[in-house]
């Protein structure tokens, strides 16, 4: 998985990825920076409820930026520099949603009971 | 509801057409007047769909009031009801632009089978639901179109009729007002129902100014409106405070802009093809702007300045968190970086 995401990761600012299941699970995370908590060890059905009509997001706050892909793995999530070129991290991630839609397919259902590595 | 006017001194014709309307069951709510001089009231207070009217009537003729109605209101389609229904006045009737001529005694289904022919009329260009004037009549206005467009506002019920001629408005109507100002009060609905006749009877232009204009000057108004509705509401939550939801510290931070302040910003700062189609103050993505302001809470990302929504509907969303989440619709061929940029500063 991580091979998967290593050119998003590559990108100037590109500070983490998270990928969550539509059923509210991280089904993969690395985060460059440490943050107050885990986020594996939380429940995040109600963030992917929220979202799950959403096919691109893109929140920016005051330190951070966060852009948001869903595809049929779940939704990815790349936190960003504020300065991080977005068009890049954008492509990228167009790239990567054909790979999880077959890895999602692959799996048949799988990777909502395994965490993927 | 449509509304019809019936125009005759005699009351048992009155009684006649109303008992026997009441019989198809057709969702027409009938006026009555005893002559022209009150039908011509009528038809300016209220928004008549068609006019049926006798031509022998004390105070102004029917003949009068169909050529006042046709000068004024072009677009009200009038059915002429007689006993005197010689050629010569027959031939008169038709010339000054009554829809049909119906001589006295008839049958009650024959009138309403007109009532009903002169309604489809209207909508044989179509008929949309749920359409912001703003965008649709940029492209009648593109596409140069001849029509009269009439609109129902379903928040108010309201009726308005716009005139195009080659893709220019030339006049606007709602109850009670004609030309610009009925443009205003028209651009500024939401979500209305349109319905498109292939044909317009307006010939001389009331309005003579772009389109572009009057839709932001629509925009502006219905701004200052909100922003006034918005000053009463704040102030009742000042009389009664209600508790907050302690996730949304990051909007309660936020500086609130008002639309016509969001406006200006994006014209001044990026110019006009950056405008969105409509601000509202909606908080249906609250529950958003929470979760993503607890994910940025665990992930050490600050305070949530903004953000931006593609849901793949026709529109795309700029996000502003505050004490009411201000949305912005942005046309999907605007790029919304720059907004969201703009507005995270």
């Amino acid at each position: 998985m991580k091979k998967l995401f290593k050119d998003i990761l590559a990108i100037d600012g590109v500070t983490g990825i998270l990928l969550f299941s539509h059923q509210g699970r991280v089904i993969f995370q690395e985060l460059v920076l440490p943050c107050k908590e885990n986020p594996e060890q939380r429940d995040w059905r109600s963030l992917t409820t929220v979202i799950k009509n959403v096919s691109e997001a893109d929140f920016i706050y005051e330190n951070s930026r966060i852009y948001i892909k869903n595809s049929a793995a779940g939704h990815i999530m790349v936190l960003m520099e504020l300065f991080t070129p977005v068009a890049m991290v954008r492509l990228s991630c167009d790239m990567v949603v054909p790979a999880l839609k077959k890895k999602a397919g692959g799996s048949k259902g799988f990777m909502n009971f395994f965490k993927w590595k | 509801m449509k509304k019809i006017l019936f125009v005759d001194d005699e009351r048992q014709m009155q009684q006649f057409f109303l008992e026997g309307i009441k019989h198809f069951n057709i969702p027409f709510e009938v006026l009555v007047a005893d002559n022209g001089d009150r039908a011509l009231e009528i038809v300016r207070d209220e928004f008549i769909s068609v006019v049926i009217t006798d031509l022998k009537m004390s105070r102004m003729d029917g003949l009068t009031l169909l050529r006042t109605i046709k000068r004024d209101f072009p677009d009200i389609p009038v059915i002429i009801i007689s006993a005197y229904g010689t050629d010569k006045i027959k031939d008169m009737a038709m010339k000054n632009g009554a829809v049909l001529f119906l001589e006295k005694p008839f049958a009650i289904e024959k009138l309403i089978g007109a009532i009903n022919a002169v309604l489809k009329k209207e909508s044989d260009g179509g008929t949309l639901h749920g359409i912001t004037p703003g965008m649709f009549l940029q492209l009648i206005e593109m596409e140069e179109k001849t029509c009269t467009i009439r609109l129902v506002n379903p928040q108010t019920e309201e009726q308005g009729v716009l005139f195009f001629v080659d893709g220019n408005l030339y006049n606007a109507r709602i109850a009670g007002s004609q030309g610009i100002e009925a443009a205003y009060e028209i651009f500024a609905w939401d979500n209305v129902l349109v319905t498109i006749q292939n044909s317009c009877q307006q010939k001389n232009n009331t309005i003579n100014s772009d389109l572009q204009g009057i839709l932001l000057e629509a925009m502006r108004r219905k701004d200052e409106q909100e922003e006034e509705d918005e000053i009463v509401w704040l102030d009742e939550e000042d009389e009664a405070p209600e508790e907050k939801d302690s996730q949304l510290t990051s909007s309660e931070k936020a500086v609130d802009l008002t639309s016509g302040e969001i406006r200006s910003l994006i014209e001044n700062k990026l110019g006009r093809e950056f405008m969105p189609e409509d601000i509202t103050s909606d908080g249906s993505w609250d529950s958003v702007l929470n979760e993503m302001t607890k994910l940025g809470n665990i992930l050490g990302a600050g305070n949530l300045k903004a953000g931006f929504v593609n849901t793949g509907s026709p529109v795309n969303y700029i996000i502003l968190p505050g004490k009411r989440t201000k949305v912005l619709a942005m046309n999907r061929t605007c790029p919304c970086d720059n907004i969201l940029e703009l507005f995270s500063h």
